[in-house]
């Protein structure tokens, strides 16, 4: 399992979509936050991540605003 | 008199709470303009007698991430907290907050904090806590939110009495204030400030004991690329098994009830009101409670799979295929349901959040194989096969179920072009830790459900019964005094629905059907597997025995002729009329459900004019082609 700390959180080129920035920080997610990705399911497109006690899936749009190292 | 909210986020024990404070007897509500359902009830009164018998109204607001809301969900307990339309004004708010999650949910308590309402938190799953062994120390929490904390336990309800006492404290405050939209900077620093704060107050965590390990051995197989699907089409199989034929025997039940109750009042009660009563509205009533059960066992099944956790796994593993006709994984179950009746399955859309997707789910449920069509395609494949070809019989049936997704696929990418709606589906979704289901909540929670069903529902298609009985019943010709009474097939025959199949005869026509058929096809309208009965009524077959009648009938079919000699059921026929049972929305208890859910029969009968038109089209389109051939 992959553990990144994340760098920051916004949206890939071209697309469009504040509100979904604003709920993954909602949910707790900033930059410095140590996440690890626990599974990749549903045929690949879906990502579980966790952090701290919390457990999210994502889809490939969701995943692709999270940017790490 | 005074009003509380309880607010906090999708699975902080907030609906736990609730009951304690309210028991049993709550009021369930929705929203005006919107189809989100909430609950209201009275503070208990062995709980009342604490603070006076004073009374207190508790609002259970919806789930929510934000009071910046991103949901009709979350628009809900929005207003409720900034507009109060639908609730009386609000004394205070008791925010619930999740010890094994607190870093996130002290944000939502933040922002109430920040609205300047009179506010009560209360630290939930202590049992969880004290399972792994950590510590909760308030000091610093007291500092940052005030002095009204309370630990309480959903399991054995330590703490109720606490926050109960906390209750009639001192009036609303004057000036609430609007949670502003906050920015990057802003956000980042709250989260910061609850990490901090939720480090300080639950100390000393053992991550091996606690209940987020349980759950992460459990995701390894449960949410498993391979293992976990074949454990989630195992589970589905089970539910969908449970709502086919688990209702079967309380169905039978209900119906031999009703039939009963038909004869005792057709029998006793002389003449035409006797009919009316007996065959009309017993039968009518019938018709609405015959759902009941299937209701309920989905609602039970549904909530089981969410109170584990496991419902959120189900939405994330078949968000991909799902994705692909523009719905999220929570549609799944509804529409697997559909394959069993759509009453039911419509229900269950309300727990789709997206606006979009749940009108896309409602849409293309009546296209799925409910049971109701199975007598119908049970007779046309006896029709075509009899008993010589089995295996092509069981060909063409699964060809039934596989083109009924196909068009529920086609119609669903055709019907997210025109909802207004340019949000992309979007998943991100929480999967909470696994818990132990609270099985008299549910039990108590599917009841209410099937309750709902009937008061709300049940009217709308208590009437559109009556009409179909009426129509199929009436006008009766004089029964000269001596003369034996009229029979059933004689009624039908001079009846208004009879009329309207002759008179709509060339509609039927290009179907390559005669006007007996298209009174069929109308009388299927009160339920799809009335078409059988209908097409024996037409047919004069009036054996008891259900082999003999479906013999008879199926020889009456093969002789049947148009006046010029030619056959009416023919390959092609027998083909148009399997098409337009695939595709039209015949059901008019299914259109009742659509206007309650929907909130408005604009939607509903759109949808049942745009599937019938295109039914028959599709149905004339495919007799024109095989008949072409000389089929």
């Amino acid at each position: 399992m992959k553990k990144f700390i994340l760098e920051k959180i916004e949206v890939p080129k071209g697309a469009a979509n504040a509100d979904l920035i604003k709920r993954l920080y909602d949910l707790g997610l900033h930059p410095g936050l140590e996440v690890e990705i626990v599974s990749k399911i549903s045929f690949n497109s879906v990502t579980v991540i966790q952090y701290g006690s919390t457990r999210l899936a994502l889809n490939e749009e969701e995943f692709a605003c999270l940017h790490g190292r | 008199m005074s009003t509380w909210a309880l607010v906090g986020s999708p699975n902080s024990g907030k609906t736990t709470l609730y009951n304690w404070l309210t028991g049993s007897k709550s009021k369930t509500v929705n929203y005006p303009g919107s189809t989100v359902e909430y609950n209201v009830g009275k503070l208990r009164a062995h709980l009342a007698e604490r603070i006076n018998d004073q009374e207190i109204t508790i609002v259970d607001t919806p789930g929510v991430y934000s009071l910046t809301p991103q949901s009709e969900d979350e628009q809900v307990t929005h207003d409720v907290l900034y507009t109060q339309h639908n609730v009386d004004s609000l004394n205070g708010v008791i925010v619930v907050l999740d010890a094994t999650q607190l870093s996130r949910h002290l944000m939502i308590a933040k922002q109430i904090v920040d609205s300047n309402y009179q506010t009560i938190f209360v630290v939930t799953m202590l049992d969880l806590i004290e399972k792994e062994g950590s510590q909760i120390q308030l000091e610093e929490l007291k500092n940052e939110l005030g002095p009204n904390i309370v630990l309480f336990d959903g399991i054995l309800g330590r703490g109720l009495n606490e926050i109960v006492d906390l209750l009639p404290v001192t009036p609303a405050n004057d000036e609430i204030f609007h949670h502003e939209n906050w920015d990057i900077e802003k956000h980042t620093q709250v989260i910061q400030w609850a990490e901090n704060l939720a480090a300080k107050t639950i100390v000393n965590r053992n991550e091996q004991k606690s209940a987020a390990h349980f759950t992460n051995q459990a995701d390894k197989v449960l949410t498993h690329p391979i293992l976990g699907l074949v454990i989630f089409f195992s589970i589905m199989t089970l539910l969908f098994a449970s709502i086919y034929w688990a209702a079967t025997p309380l169905m039978d039940l209900i119906d031999g009830l009703f039939s009963s109750a038909v004869a005792v009042a057709t029998e006793n009660i002389p003449g035409l009101f006797g009919e009316f009563v007996g065959n009309g509205f017993i039968a009518a009533i019938g018709g609405v409670v015959i759902f009941v059960p299937q209701i309920f066992i989905l609602f039970l099944g549904i909530g089981i799979l969410e109170s584990t956790g496991y419902l959120a796994r189900v939405a994330a593993l078949i968000d991909k295929p799902l994705s692909m006709v523009g719905l999220g994984g929570r549609s799944f179950v509804p529409l697997l349901s559909g394959f069993a009746c759509s009453i039911p399955a419509i229900m269950a859309t309300r727990n789709i959040t997206s606006k979009k997707e749940r009108l896309i789910a409602q849409s293309i449920i009546p296209f799925m194989t409910c049971s109701a069509r199975l007598p119908v395609y049970a007779l046309l494949i006896a029709f075509l096969f009899g008993d010589e070809n089995p295996l092509l019989a069981g060909l063409v049936m699964a060809l039934m179920y596989f083109g009924a997704i196909v068009v529920g696929a086609i119609a669903a990418n055709i019907i997210s072009v025109f909802v207004n709606d340019t949000t992309k589906s979007r998943l991100i979704m929480e999967l909470p830790l696994y818990r132990r289901p609270r099985f008299g909540y549910i039990f108590m929670q599917s009841l209410s459900k099937a309750k709902s069903f009937v008061v709300k529902a049940g009217p709308i298609i208590f009437g559109l019964a009556l009409i179909l009985w009426f129509a199929t019943n009436f006008p009766r010709p004089e029964v000269v005094e001596g003369q034996e009474p009229l029979s059933a097939v004689e009624i039908a025959k001079d009846s208004y629905a009879s009329e309207v199949g002759q008179a709509v005869e060339p509609i039927f026509r290009p179907m390559g059907v005669d006007w007996r058929v298209g009174f069929g096809l109308i009388s299927a309208f009160a339920a799809r597997e009335v078409f059988v009965s209908s097409l024996a009524l037409m047919f004069n077959i009036t054996d008891e025995d259900e082999d003999a009648a479906q013999q008879g009938l199926l020889a009456a079919m093969k002789k049947a002729t148009f006046e010029n000699g030619e056959p009416i059921f023919t390959v092609a026929s027998v083909a148009g009329i399997f098409i337009f049972f695939m595709i039209a929305l015949q059901c008019t208890s299914t259109v009742g459900i659509l206007k309650r859910e929907m909130g408005s029969w604009k939607p509903a009968l759109m949808q049942l004019f745009f599937s019938n038109l295109v039914a028959y089209c599709l149905a004339v389109t495919v007799v024109f082609v095989l008949k072409s051939f000389g089929l």
